[in-house]
């Protein structure tokens, strides 16, 4: 695996007093850079001009609900990781998430910091591994296209 | 799932009765029990409607010919007034008729439901279900409602208290691993360490403080609205009344809907702040209700000529001029479900009680105004 770089984690959450304490906690245990937003669409035009690996969204919110926001987010960054935060312990919507919108995890409030961040840890792995997938596919690639230009050559070459 | 049923049919003051195709009462609830003279629910089980109604005869058939009618058709009847006289009692009283079939009788025949309003017979004691108890109603679905939001409400508090005790927890488990070092470099890089784990400690203490006081203050209105069945009063500032209720509301308004308040000087009133409070909550309510998209609601107090008052003005879809007369009518609601047109019903014996009374002006597709006046000073008596 590539050197573990710092990865970007975006929270999103109407709530100062939620923002500010999932903020502190994933400071706290990793060394990850988070931004934190009070408006999904406050996060959107962020995420215009950042690489982001994780984002945390919570589902109701004024502007634009949780879903609808991490839908856009999966449109503009397919890589990121998706995690809904939920008020409600309505499972409905999570499922609902997690089929429709295809999300990584569902997190229900109040939530355990050590589930927080076992989630955020797997959650951050699996990115780095498709990432790192990604880059051996492409690295393959490439090879195999040098193969191939290779060997058109030596073909080339004897005919 | 039955007896649930049976304790709902009770709580309706209206005299409903379930018959059989053949008039035999199959069901009653207490106040219909308590209209035929007769001791318990169960006991007209299983008699024949026609022998228990104290009516004259002609009225008793001609009621019978009205149900065989509604079996055959499978149409419901309802109409204004019927008069009919009490044979026991030698008085007149009108009451209002809604006669329907319900599809539920064994081999598919048809059961018939009566339900019965006494509209007006000058004698209260006939009334089982008095406004008093109509009340109770009301509040209890009004109560559940602002429970199911309120726990909500009282989560997001709760949840980031939770986090940062814990977060407090592991900040000071790693604060006491860094004293365990001699060197003086490790000491400096303490240090450090040090004062940044204390500008998390302190934030998250800030954010505890906020908030437990929200929950606090949350905790407080709920108080406040339960303590509705105290008849007690006492003096109120206006002003923390209509507080407390704008913080019950405020799951359902959020970023829609904003409140705009105006206070003017207001002097203490004499109330019972449960029940001010449920009628401040049944405007509000109605008015959030009536504002589809975006909105805003204005909450402004003041006295004038000696009477104070409270006026809520929502930007909502407004009332039609037809409805106007009838809002404060007993029953009368447009709201598709949940609704018992009870809500103003009460509000406006709450004020009237207290001397006072509550204007409305509506305009369609602009909004609606609620204006509720009371005489200042000491209630007299």
């Amino acid at each position: 695996m590539s050197e573990p770089a710092k990865l970007v984690i975006f929270i999103v959450d109407d709530e100062e007093t939620i923002l500010t304490s999932l903020k502190n906690v994933l400071s706290f245990e990793t060394d990850h850079e988070i931004h934190t937003f009070l408006s999904p669409l406050e996060a959107l035009t962020k995420g215009e001009e950042l690489e982001i690996d994780m984002v945390i969204s919570d589902y109701m919110m004024p502007d634009m609900d949780g879903l609808e926001y991490l839908l856009k987010v999966k449109e503009i960054k397919p890589d990121a990781i998706r995690i809904l935060l939920t008020g409600y312990a309505d499972k409905e919507n999570a499922i609902k998430a997690i089929n429709e919108v295809g999300i990584y995890q569902y997190i229900e409030k109040p939530w355990n910091n050590d589930d927080l961040l076992l989630i955020v840890k797997n959650g951050l792995e699996k990115r780095l591994l498709i990432r790192d997938l990604k880059e051996k596919i492409d690295e393959l690639e490439n090879a195999f296209a040098d193969l191939r230009g290779i060997r058109s050559k030596i073909l080339k070459a004897f005919v | 799932m039955e007896e649930t049923y049976k304790i709902l049919l009770d709580r309706i003051s209206s005299f409903t009765v379930l018959v059989n195709y053949k008039g035999v009462i199959l069901h009653c609830n207490k106040a219909f029990a308590t209209f035929v003279d007769l001791r318990s629910a169960d006991e007209a089980v299983s008699k024949n409607l026609t022998d228990v109604l104290p009516f004259s005869t002609e009225e008793v058939h001609a009621l019978k010919d009205v149900i065989q009618s509604v079996a055959v058709s499978n149409k419901a009847v309802a109409d204004a007034a019927v008069e009919y006289h009490l044979h026991r009692q030698e008085k007149t009283i009108q009451l209002v008729r809604k006669i329907f079939p319900v599809p539920m009788g064994q081999g598919g025949s048809r059961n018939i439901c009566l339900v019965f309003e006494i509209l007006s017979d000058g004698n209260p004691g006939l009334i089982c279900g008095t406004e008093e108890s109509l009340g109770e109603i009301e509040k209890k679905v009004a109560l559940g409602n602002l429970l199911r939001g309120f726990s909500h409400e009282v989560k997001t508090p709760l949840s980031a208290i939770f986090c940062n005790l814990d977060l407090m927890a592991r900040c000071i488990k790693k604060l006491g691993g860094l004293f365990s070092g001699e060197e003086e470099e490790r000491f400096l890089a303490a240090h450090k360490e040090i004062s940044k784990q204390m500008d998390i400690l302190n934030e998250s203490m800030e954010v505890n403080q906020i908030a437990g006081k929200q929950v606090m203050q949350r905790i407080q209105s709920l108080k406040e609205i339960v303590g509705v069945d105290e008849e007690r009063e006492s003096e109120l500032d206006l002003k923390e009344v209509l507080d407390s209720a704008i913080v019950l509301i405020h799951h359902l308004t959020r970023d829609r809907i904003q409140i705009r308040l105006d206070y003017g000087d207001t002097p203490n009133i004499t109330a019972n702040s449960g029940k001010l409070s449920q009628v401040f909550l049944n405007i509000l309510i109605n008015a959030i209700e009536a504002i589809h998209e975006k909105g805003a609601i204005t909450i402004s107090t003041g006295l004038k000529n000696e009477q104070v008052f409270v006026s809520i003005t929502d930007t909502g879809e407004g009332i039609p001029p037809e409805h106007l007369k009838q809002l404060f009518n007993q029953g009368f609601t447009t709201k598709k479900c949940g609704g018992t047109g009870l809500g103003l019903f009460i509000s406006n014996n709450i004020i009237r009680e207290r001397g006072g009374h509550i204007e409305v002006e509506s305009r369609l597709e602009e909004g609606t105004t609620f204006r509720i006046v009371f005489p200042a000073g000491k209630k007299t008596g």
